[in-house]
Order: C-alpha cells, then sequence, then structure tokens
C-alpha cells in the first residue's frame, strides 16, 4: 500500500526554541499510527503543521500526495480534524454545529442531514442533538469534537488526544470508535501520552520527545530495542530518600538503569527473577519502606523510559 | 460567497443565543437615545429622574384637539412619566410654575382645534391659534420631554392622513360638521404648503416671559449623529474582538483547517461584525425618531449612509483586531480610539472648537465623515448631495480592510501564541 502521509524533516521553531524537530514518518493507507510523547513534545505543533495551520520552518509533507505547503485545499479536502481542544461552538446545538462544520466541508442538503444522522448515532447522541453544546458533560463535548472532523469521510483522520480528562466510558467508546472507523478503512494519525492507548489502537507507534521522533515501529520493533530488559517498579514510602536508595541499587550487574519517579523508582535490568533478592536488600539496606515490587514485561512504556530515562506520565 | 454567508450567519445566531449579548445589543441603542436627551437637556439641572414630571395644562379649547392632547398627557403610556394636573385658568397654571409645583404650564387656548383642523377654510383670516408652553430655566430637560410629547402629538396631527380621518369621523359623530362639508375640509387640508404649515401650526414657548424660537429646539439632534458614529466605532472593534474569543476556543483554528480559503473565513466574519453594526446604529436612529422625533432626513440616505459609515468604521476595527492578540487588548485600544474619533469627529464639541490641524487629521475616522452626512441629510439633502462623503468612507473602509486582511493572515492566523 502506498503512503497515506508522509512527513519529509519537518521543523518547526517559535524564536530560538525548536518545538518540532527534523521528524519525518510515513502513514499507510489503513493504519493507525500514534505518536507517543509526553506533554510538550510537539505532537500538536507537528499536526498543526500537517492540518496546514502552521507553516513549517522547513521541511514538507505529502498528504494524499498532496504538499502541505504548496496545496492546502486539496491537503484539507483529504483530512478531517479533531483537534485537542474541544472547538465548538457552545451557544450552538451539536445538530447546528454539525451542519456548520458539515456545509464548510461542501457538503450540502440531503447528503449534509444523512450524514450528521450518521455520525450522530455513531457517537451515541442522536438524542441530545437538539441540546446546545454548553449543557454537554466534557465526554459528550468530545465525542461531537470527533464527529465533526467524520462528517466528510476523510481518508486520513487527525487525532489529536481526543480521550484526554475524560471518563473512562467516554474513552472506552472513543478507542472503540477508532479501532471501526479503522476496520472501514479509514487512515488515522493519533496522538496520545497514554501508553496503554497506543498500545491498544497502533500498528506502528513514533516515540516523540522534545520535538524529535526518536524512535518508530511496529510494537515488537520498538520492544525488541528494549532487548532483553525488564522493568521492575519498587514502589516506596513517600518520605524515603529516594536519591540513596537508587544509588545503591545502580551498581548491582544486570541492573542497566535507575530512575526515580514520584513515589517510588523503577530499574531496567535483564533476569529480573533472579535479582529480585538483592534489590530488596539493598534498597532496605538503604532505608526504603518498600510497599510493593512490580515486574513489567518490556512494553512502550519501558522503552520510553530506555530511550529518554525518563517516565511518560508525569 | 456561500461560506462567507454561512459564517456571517453562524455569527449572528451566536448573538441572539447568547442573552447577554442580546440585550445589550437591543437595549444598548435605546439607552444611549435616552443618554442623548439627557446630554441635550444641557445637564443644566439638578433633574434626575425621569418620573411623574409635574405638567399643569389649561384646556379652555375643550374640544376635540385640546381634549385629545390632555388625554395623551393623561394616558397610561406617560402614567409614570408625566404627573398631569389641571388648572382652568392660564394665571393659575402659571402661578404653580413660579411656585415651582409644576415645571411648565400647557395652554391649550380656546379655538385650538378648529384652528388646526380649519387652516384654509373660515377661519384662516384669524390668528393662528397657538399652544403655550411656559416654564421657568431650570428644568430645561423635564421641559424637552414635555415639548417632545406635543411635537410628537402635532406632527401626527399634520403628516398622518389618517390620523385627519379619525378626527374628521369624530367631528361629524359629534355632530360637529355634517358629511358635505368634508371633501372641502379634506381639500383645503391637502392643499397646506408643509413649510408654511409648519410655521403656522406649532406652538409658542414661554420662558420667564421671554420667547423662545421652537424651532431652533434640538441640541439632541446635533449631538446625536455623532453619539451615533462613536457608538459604531465601539460596537465594531466590539466584533473584532469575536475574532479573538474564536482563536482562544480554537474555533477560530478549525475554521482554517476546513477546506475554505482564509479571506473566506475574513469575509465571513466581517459581514457578520458589519451587520450587527449596521442594525445598532439603525435601532439607534430609529429609537431616536420614534422616541423623540429626530428628523434624520431622506430615509434612503439616512439608510446608505449607515452602511458605509459602518463600513469605514469596519475598516477600523479589523485593522484592531490584526494588531493586537487578546481580546482585552483589542477592547481597550477599540474604546481608546472609539474615544479619540468620537471627539475628532464632534462627539463631545462643536468641531469648530478644535484646532485646524486636528479638524485636518479627522479626516481619517469616519465620524467627521458620518457626521457631516448626517448633518447634509438632516438639512434636507438628499443621497446625491453625500457623493464625497460617501466614496471618502468606502475608500477608507476598502484599504484598511485591505491591510488588517494582509495583517490578520501573518498575526491572528498563523500566530497560537
Ligand atoms: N505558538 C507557540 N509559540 C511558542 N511556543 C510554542 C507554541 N506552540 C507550542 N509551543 C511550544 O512547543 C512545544 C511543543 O508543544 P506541543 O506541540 O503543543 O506539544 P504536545 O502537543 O506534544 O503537548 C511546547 O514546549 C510548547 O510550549
Ligand atoms: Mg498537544
Amino acid at each position: 500500500m502506498p503512503p497515506i502521509l508522509q512527513a519529509m524533516n519537518l521543523v518547526k521553531k517559535f524564536g530560538d526554541f525548536t518545538a518540532v524537530d527534523d521528524v519525518s514518518f510515513e502513514i499507510m493507507e489503513g493504519e493507525i499510527f500514534s505518536l507517543l510523547g509526553p506533554n510538550g513534545a510537539g505532537k500538536t505543533t507537528t499536526i498543526s503543521m500537517l492540518s496546514t495551520l502552521l507553516e513549517p520552518t522547513s521541511g514538507d509533507a505529502l498528504i494524499n500526495g498532496y504538499s502541505i505547503t504548496k496545496e492546502d485545499l486539496q491537503v484539507l479536502n483529504s483530512i478531517g480534524i479533531v483537534p485537542q481542544e474541544v472547538a465548538l461552538y457552545d451557544e450552538l446545538t451539536a445538530l447546528e454545529n454539525l451542519n456548520y462544520w458539515g456545509k464548510l466541508y461542501n457538503l450540502r442538503g440531503r447528503k449534509l442531514s444523512q450524514r450528521v444522522k450518521e455520525v450522530l448515532e455513531q457517537i451515541g447522541l442522536t438524542d441530545r442533538a437538539k441540546d446546545r453544546i454548553k449543557t454537554y458533560s466534557g465526554g459528550m463535548k468530545r465525542r461531537i469534537n470527533i464527529a465533526a472532523g467524520l462528517l466528510h469521510q476523510p481518508k486520513l483522520l487527525f487525532m489529536d488526544e481526543p480521550t484526554a480528562g475524560i471518563d473512562p466510558q467516554s474513552r472506552r467508546m472513543i478507542l472503540n470508535m477508532v479501532k471501526e472507523m479503522n476496520q472501514q478503512g479509514m487512515s488515522i494519525l493519533y496522538t496520545t501520552h497514554y501508553m496503554e492507548e497506543a498500545q491498544e489502537l497502533s500498528d506502528r507507534v513514533g516515540i516523540i520527545d522534545h520535538g524529535k521522533l526518536i524512535s518508530i515501529g511496529t510494537q515488537d520493533e520498538l520492544t525488541q530495542q528494549v532487548g532483553e530488559n525488564d522493568s521492575i517498579r519498587i514502589e516506596t514510602d513517600p518520605t524515603d530518600d529516594l536519591a540513596t536508595i537508587a544509588a545503591s541499587l545502580e551498581d548491582i550487574d544486570d541492573v542497566s538503569k535507575v530512575i526515580i519517579e514520584a513515589n517510588g523508582v523503577t530499574l531496567l535490568g535483564r533476569n529480573a527473577g533472579q535479582i529480585l533478592a538483592p534489590i530488596v536488600n539493598r534498597a532496605t539496606q538503604a532505608g526504603a519502606r518498600i510497599r510493593s515490587i512490580e515486574v513489567i514485561e518490556p512494553n512502550l512504556e519501558t522503552v520510553f523510559l530506555q530511550l529518554t530515562g525518563r517516565a511518560l506520565r508525569d | 460567497m456561500r461560506k462567507v454567508c454561512l459564517i456571517a450567519q453562524k455569527d449572528l445566531k451566536l448573538i441572539i443565543r447568547d442573552p447577554i449579548a442580546l440585550i445589550v445589543y437591543l437595549l444598548a441603542p435605546f439607552l444611549l437615545t435616552l443618554g442623548m436627551a439627557a446630554i441635550s437637556g444641557g445637564f443644566s439641572s439638578g433633574d434626575s429622574g425621569l418620573s411623574n414630571i409635574p405638567l399643569v395644562i389649561t384646556n379652555t379649547d375643550r374640544s376635540d384637539l385640546g381634549n385629545a392632547l390632555v388625554e395623551v398627557f393623561q394616558s397610561e403610556e406617560l402614567d409614570e412619566l408625566i404627573a398631569p394636573m389641571l388648572a382652568d385658568n392660564f394665571d393659575k397654571a402659571r402661578q404653580l410654575v413660579d411656585d415651582d409645583e409644576a415645571v411648565a404650564a400647557l395652554l391649550i387656548p380656546e379655538g385650538f382645534s378648529s384652528s388646526m383642523l380649519y387652516r384654509e377654510g373660515a377661519l384662516a383670516a384669524n390668528d393662528v391659534v397657538q399652544l403655550e408652553l411656559y416654564f421657568d430655566g431650570d428644568h430645561t430637560y423635564l421641559v424637552q420631554v414635555i415639548r417632545t410629547i406635543i411635537e410628537t402629538f402635532i406632527s401626527q396631527l399634520e403628516s398622518s392622513q389618517s390620523s385627519i380621518a379619525v378626527v374628521l369621523t369624530k367631528l361629524v359623530n359629534d355632530g360637529l360638521i355634517g358629511y358635505e362639508e368634508i371633501p372641502e375640509i379634506t381639500e383645503g387640508l391637502t392643499s397646506w404648503d408643509e413649510s408654511a404649515a409648519e410655521s403656522q401650526i406649532g406652538y409658542r414657548l414661554v420662558v420667564n416671559d421671554t420667547e423662545v424660537d421652537s424651532n431652533n429646539v434640538s441640541y439632541l439632534a446635533l449631538i446625536a449623529p455623532s453619539l451615533a458614529l462613536m457608538f459604531l466605532m465601539y460596537n465594531v472593534t466590539g466584533g473584532g474582538v469575536s475574532f479573538l474569543i474564536e482563536r482562544r476556543k480554537f474555533t477560530l483554528q478549525r475554521n482554517l483547517v476546513s477546506p475554505t480559503h482564509g479571506y473566506q473565513i475574513i469575509l465571513g466574519k466581517a459581514l457578520g461584525i458589519f451587520l450587527r453594526g449596521f442594525a445598532q446604529v439603525l435601532i439607534l436612529v430609529l429609537t431616536s425618531a420614534l422616541l423623540f422625533g429626530l428628523n434624520w432626513g431622506n430615509w434612503l440616505g439616512v439608510i446608505i449612509l449607515i452602511a458605509i459609515a459602518t463600513y469605514g468604521a469596519l475598516g477600523w476595527g479589523m485593522l484592531l483586531t490584526s494588531f493586537f492578540k487578546t481580546p482585552s487588548q483589542v477592547s481597550s485600544a477599540g474604546t481608546a480610539i472609539g474615544l479619540l474619533f468620537g471627539m475628532l469627529g464632534g462627539g463631545f464639541l462643536p468641531t469648530t472648537r478644535l484646532p485646524d490641524w486636528l479638524n485636518t487629521l479627522a479626516r481619517i475616522s469616519p465620524n467627521l465623515w458620518g457626521s457631516e452626512g448626517f448633518t447634509i441629510l438632516a438639512g434636507g439633502g438628499s443621497l446625491a448631495d453625500l457623493g464625497v462623503i460617501l466614496l471618502a468612507l468606502f475608500i477608507m473602509g476598502t484599504l484598511l480592510l485591505v491591510i488588517a486582511s494582509a495583517l490578520f493572515r501573518h498575526n491572528v492566523i498563523q500566530d497560537r501564541g
């Protein structure tokens, strides 16, 4: 399959600050591609460039064969956008909002009302359609926010952290919707800082941090980069001296990295089963009051830890 | 064009949906008109409340029109506003004014009704019977209110054929005239030369026994156009704020990432702002015309002048919006420019009191051009007399909008900060 999106050396600078630093990746037709990275990594800036809202400082991208810097109208006709912030008119009803956005995408008459009806059903808000957006809960607003991006049945959909800060049911519903739309053939660029979401949804993942795409591949490819490493998370009493504890653990054989977190430490290392005993001993000697220990198989979180030395969340 | 209208329509709908905006939107021009009336009273007296204005009426006419005028003052609509008293002779009435029991005394002299109706008939040779309003100089504003009511009453009699018909019917019913006399009377009525009628009807104003020319009244008429234009400037810069609010709420970005040209979005929002500015000034003009009988002149001319002045002001509003980053910056800049232009355009002082160079500078404001236009219209000018003014405002608007659009792409649309 040909790529539906090809980002080539995208750079965005705000003054001296480089928000997106030489980012290149491809999305194949029919694929869900996630950009996984913490807040401030440059996900939204990347999406803004791809959707022609921001002009790249350098670099370009082809979407559906059209250049984002030269053929913006064709690009915009090919994509749908679910912005990170709920971008709806609060004083209008859901129906009025959808009609408005649909018309901006050149839908009219029968076709428009048909599509509005379909997306309302898809997000399960048909019976609330005549209420004003301002009366909606956060999760419902997010669903309408998504619906507005789907009306014109784009080939490629950008979803910028569509689940940020909402209740578990709405989140579940959105994730299922993403999968469903993908099964119907829509390609999706999904950004998130939740490892679990990237893991559940993505065919391929790009890990982004400080504006740089630091690794890219399928989940298997990425976790193989971590090699044999497991991660071991030790939760301690919040008042413990984590620096001392971390220092005492660093020289254990097979421990390759110790990362201090909010309420404990995480170690990367091999043969987790065999080194658990010395870890507990050393940590206790260093004054740790251990609350729990957890051995985690390699996953995207571990990959991020390994590559950046920091945890994804926080 | 379809999308331009779509966007404008959406903006207007948003105003209608916001109850506070709507109240402000409808009420502001109305209140401003009342404010203007207050200003035109000259701030000379300590009168504060606009209610229960004590008025003493002496009706020696005791015929239809005289009674009708008394009824107007006693009517329920004016219940709050006017507290009428009756005095059976005018000396008594005057005494009440001198004793400060009433702010004015109205004399409806004997023969008033017939004088009004038989202008060219049998009574033509007689002196025209005039209403007389007596007041002292302390309550000019309150007197202004009373005068407005009287003027409205008279102008209705003068202009409306239907009200004449009503009067005639009543006269017939009361047996005062016969049916056969009607054609003769109406012929007399329709053959009035309007200006002649104006000079004959009307009424005498007596201030402490000094007569005042009743046509040289209205400070309101002088000041209203300038204030209307100042209001327009506020309003239009306020509209510009909606641009920045949309950016802050991310709906502007969503508009921009739809397959819609940037210029369509700018034009659509500009059209929305234009329409609301236009409507508001129109409300103001209509209120002042209906409520205070203000004569704005040729209606077609007035409407076109409002439209073009709104266009000129829109240029400034959009330029301001394109310069600044936050709604509050635009608001304060809008207030500053609104005041400055208002001053230059004669909103506070007659422009003749300003130095020449300021008067020249004032040409950059839509206010000065606009007030000149309104002055021409109020003085009986027609659309054709507005040529240069309309052209100037049109060029101003277009120039500013072009500059603003260019800045917009750069400042508002590209930069999310
Ligand atoms: N308009 C802007 N001006 C200056 N800095 C910006 C602007 N937009 C984003 N940034 C900065 O660029 C970085 C990346 O932001 P963003 O793309 O929003 O990150 P993410 O979406 O991954 O959380 C952040 O440090 C942010 O503060
Ligand atoms: Mg973001």
